[in-house]
């Protein structure tokens, strides 16, 4: 289990052999019995990849602050904790800009992503025990292309590429847009 | 090896020093068995250590906390229908069972309420056929788990059935 799901986050900043184990496996340990709220011994195996998954997010986006040698795992994933409560701040003060002004257009998907789904996101996300999902599907397609990124990482780029999108439509009539892009 | 360093093992694997910590467990069960005629050997005790690793990979599950195997000991070890002819049998049976439970019943089910539930069955229902725990009792709670409805209606539902 703990190979496979050790590089499931694609972490590059650096190498797997850099953790210690025997502190991952504390802290993976100590979290499953915190999912189970203390009242099962086991878990399904996939379950345990997923907090496993999760762990490693959250101590890669705490290794991109710091450097990460000696520091104890328990201190990288608190101190990663805090990078994602950061990134989900600003996760709401975009979506709250784009909101506040809005490009005015027919296509209901842009309006349902942004408002239901980035909504949607925010009830779900758990960076306790899958900080690296993404939970929605974020269906509307970016000029910029979708971000190759995962958990909180994605949706703070994905905003910030609607924010860009959303500022320049807005330098335009809607209705001369929305024509452009209809046509064939 | 205390029992924080126990937890963690158990991610690990079949070590030497688990086993043995595993073993002295199940063994200080005794203590309380001994009142119904019911012990294990280390030998035994050890066969269900093994017993348990095996259960848990064919239910595709893993353990990070401990004490299954005593909590059922302690559970079962009063019932009518377990002696020392059957005891270690019926112990690798349950053990099997409740890995295959918990998984059935989506973790909806704490490990206490579980071995409650399938103590009252299996001296109830069951008549101390294993058989029917399995089959029957599982069949009938995770289609009550799998239907949305709560562990705490259980009882209440299967009332109404009969």
């Amino acid at each position: 289990m703990t190979d496979s799901n050790m590089t499931s986050t694609g972490l590059t900043n650096f190498s797997i052999r850099d953790i210690d184990t025997l502190q991952l496996l504390e802290l993976l340990t100590q979290k499953c019995d915190e999912w189970a709220s203390g009242e099962s011994s086991s878990l399904p195996v996939e379950k345990a990849q997923d907090i496993l998954a999760s762990i490693m997010y959250v101590i890669h986006l705490a290794s991109k602050d710091q450097q990460h040698d000696d520091v104890p795992v328990s201190e990288l994933f608190e101190k990663g904790l805090v990078c994602v409560q950061k990134k989900l701040f600003s996760c709401h003060m975009l979506q709250r800009r784009i909101l506040k002004n809005l490009f005015n257009t027919p296509n209901v998907f842009y309006r349902s992503t942004i408002q239901g789904g980035i909504n949607g996101f925010f009830k779900l996300y758990s960076p306790q025990f899958s900080a690296h999902e993404i939970h929605i599907t974020a269906d509307y397609p970016l000029c910029l292309g979708r971000p190759q990124l995962e958990g909180v990482e994605f949706i703070e780029e994905y905003l910030s590429r609607i924010d860009a999108e959303n500022a320049f439509c807005n330098l335009f009539d809607p209705v001369l847009v929305h024509r452009l892009m209809c046509r064939p | 090896m205390d029992d924080k360093n126990y937890k963690l093992a158990l991610f690990m694997g079949n070590e030497p020093e688990i086993m043995q910590y595993a073993v002295n467990s199940i063994l200080t069960c005794n203590e309380q068995t001994t009142q119904y005629g019911l012990t294990l050997t280390a030998e035994q005790a050890a066969a269900l250590v093994i017993s348990r690793n095996e259960s848990l990979k064919s239910s595709g599950r893993v353990e990070f906390g401990g004490g299954v195997i005593e909590k059922n000991i302690h559970a079962f070890a009063d019932s009518p229908y377990i002696n020392p002819e059957n005891y270690e049998e019926t112990l690798h049976r349950l053990i099997d069972i409740f890995y295959s439970f918990k998984s059935e019943t989506w973790e909806a089910v704490s490990d206490n309420q579980l071995i409650e539930f399938m103590k009252e069955a299996f001296d109830g229902s069951c008549r101390g056929s294993l058989e029917l725990l399995e089959s029957r009792e599982m069949a009938l709670l995770s289609s009550h788990i799998h239907s949305g409805r709560s562990f705490e209606s259980f009882s209440i539902h299967k009332e109404n059935l009969e």
